[in-house]
């Protein structure tokens, strides 16, 4: 906030004029000279006003007199003006006066006039007062200036904190779908507007696509219906073209009732703009600047989300390619469907697993049979049961896919599980014989849809079980081969319509 | 929601009311709010919880962080306002 001299120079007279130190030197002269008259002002010159309200406190001066007074009292003033230094007079009552300037510098911020003085001042008197009026002055002024700074300082502190605490708030989610939303209800929050829309540009088209639309008008309201996601469609045609403006030049658009900035990384990534204050009030500087700072950190939230989802995308294609060329590997009749990896995900969700969980899931069921790479062909293949010899075999599968799959540091939840997907809850699977809970959940649910997926798929030596059938298989060996949490939860899907979709 | 009367009767909770009420646009965790206010953080944290229950604060969660800003909603504000000017 800047003020001018003339501003600051009255704020200073006004605080001068309350000061109690400024009450204790009357006083002082109350004791000194006995009851003078004391006036204060910051002009070199009265009027008939200001000597009439101090009247009473004149007593004798009237009529002609008064005018004499007043015309004396302003000649002081002039010379007091001029010279900046204290100046007495003997008024034409006959009484003692005295005129202090206020002076800091080059400054002259006002006068003390004191009159009706029984005695006369001396100049050891008047050196102490000129003393006491200096400091007293410097005193409001640092008070002024210590004020002054507060009001600048103490919005920017906490406009600060907050861009500082919106850095966390965001930078932690990764997910596009969730943080381009918190980034808008945080900049409506922190700049107190009705609505926020966030667009960002295609890659492929170049064009802007509008991400998020935050609108709080029903909830300001009070209401409390909650945020509506759409805008409005008579407002979709302006904020295109404000987003498309900013976009296109690069520069913040700011207006009374909204404010866009352009999200730029090395190349425009895309555009906030935020619409009609809460309280009515134009979009100012200030905003602009928060809003500058907040795009700041969106952007680098904005760009790791993207550049984790790439990599997400990658991981899955390439997780893709080695599930299909197991597929190729395994055999038509040994492959796991595309059913395996939803009954999977399906139990998990009845368990309530987090994101992230059935993510690492996914991939290990997608994958979990990545050791039979190092299988031979003929046993994978072979159209009869397995000898003992070749079961040994095929048991070092689990091992060798957490071998293959280890060095991928993304992959390594999901290593876990396809390392152990064929332990059995009561202790009598493989590879290391693990049991109960020691069996990673992820795997617990595995070994369930594996054995049911066995038992419904047709092999060369053997008929395929029905889906009825094989559910009750699946309950027998609840709590000696499969977890009884996850034979409750498989039960439960088994009711569900999307499960018997997948049989339909 | 309780009556803001009723509410601005704990010190505590009027100095915390005022302060989002004199600074909106701030959204901070209760540590920073405690510092602004130059308050034990434990006692800040239950008020701030409390008064975000109570629709006068809105929270924002992620992760461990837990970040409190100013109701948006108009008539909230509004009797805030009125309170705190008729105080």
């Amino acid at each position: 906030m800047k003020i001018d001299k003339k501003t600051y120079q009255e704020r200073l007279f006004k605080k001068l004029s309350r000061s109690p130190d400024l009450k204790r030197e009357r006083q002082l002269l109350k004791q000194l000279f006995e009851q003078p008259v004391f006036w204060i002002t910051a002009r070199a010159s009265i009027n008939g006003m200001s000597l009439l309200s101090a009247n009473s406190l004149c007593p004798g001066i009237k009529g002609a007199g008064r005018k004499e007074c007043l015309k004396c009292l302003n000649r002081v003033l002039k010379k007091v003006k001029k010279s900046r230094r204290p100046e007495q007079f003997l008024c034409p009552a006959q009484c003692y006066g005295l005129i202090l300037p206020l002076v800091q510098g080059d400054a002259l911020y006002g006068f003390l006039i004191f009159c009706h003085l029984k005695t006369h001042p001396s100049c050891e008197s008047l050196r102490l007062f000129e003393a006491l009026n200096s400091a007293i002055l410097e005193k409001v002024q640092k008070e002024l200036e210590l004020s002054k700074l507060y009001q600048t300082i103490r919005p920017r502190a906490i406009a600060l904190s907050t861009v500082h605490t919106i850095h966390r708030l965001i930078s932690s989610s990764l997910n596009p779908d969730e943080l381009l939303p918190r980034i808008a209800r945080l900049s409506l929050q922190v700049l107190r507007a009705k609505r926020c829309s966030i667009s960002l540009v295609d890659k492929k088209t170049r064009h802007l696509v509008s991400k998020t639309v935050i609108d709080l008008s029903n909830t300001l309201k009070g209401t409390r219906k909650g945020t509506r996601k759409k805008a409005r469609p008579q407002l979709c045609g302006a904020m295109k073209k404000i987003e498309n403006k900013v976009m296109r030049t690069g520069n913040i658009l700011l207006k009374r009732s909204y404010i866009s900035v352009p999200l730029i990384d090395e190349e425009p990534i895309g555009v906030i703009t935020l619409f009609q204050k809460i309280n009515g009030r134009a979009f100012d500087n200030f905003d602009q600047e928060i809003l500058t700072a907040l795009s700041e950190q969106a952007i680098g939230a904005i760009r790791n989300a993207q550049l984790y989802k790439e990599q997400e995308n990658m991981l899955l294609g390439t997780v893709k390619s080695l599930s299909t060329l197991l597929k190729v590997k395994s055999g038509y009749p040994y492959a796991h469907s595309k059913a395996f990896v939803d009954i999977v995900l399906g139990i998990a969700e009845v368990l309530g697993l987090s994101e992230e969980d059935l993510r690492n899931l996914r991939f290990a069921a997608m994958l979990h049979d990545a050791g039979k790479i190092g299988i031979p062909e003929e046993i994978l293949k072979k159209p009869a049961q397995l000898s003992g010899k070749e079961f040994r075999i095929i048991k070092e599968h689990p091992k060798k896919g957490a071998k293959i799959l280890s060095p991928l540091a993304r992959l390594k939840p999901a290593v876990e599980v396809i390392l152990h997907h064929h332990e059995k809850f009561d202790g009598s699977g493989y590879p290391d014989r693990l049991s109960g809970e020691a069996i990673p959940l992820g795997a617990r649910i595995m070994a369930v849809a594996d054995s049911f997926e066995a038992m419904i798929s047709r092999r060369p030596y053997r008929k395929s079980t029905s889906v009825p059938e094989a559910i009750r298989e699946i309950k027998r060996y609840s709590g000696t081969q499969f977890d009884p949490r996850v034979i409750k939860a498989f039960l439960k899907l088994a009711k569900s319509k999307s499960f018997k979709k997948l049989f339909s | 929601m309780t009556a803001i009367k009723k509410i601005c009767e704990s010190s505590l909770n009027l100095k915390i009311i005022s302060f989002f009420h004199e600074n909106p646009s701030i959204v901070d965790t209760s540590g920073g709010i405690a510092t602004w206010l130059n308050h034990d953080r434990k006692e800040i944290k239950k008020v701030l919880h409390y008064l975000a229950g109570q629709n006068i604060l809105v929270s924002h969660h992620t992760g461990s962080t837990i970040a409190y800003a100013y109701t948006q909603d108009k008539e909230i504000i509004e009797q805030i306002e009125k309170f705190v000017r008729n105080k």
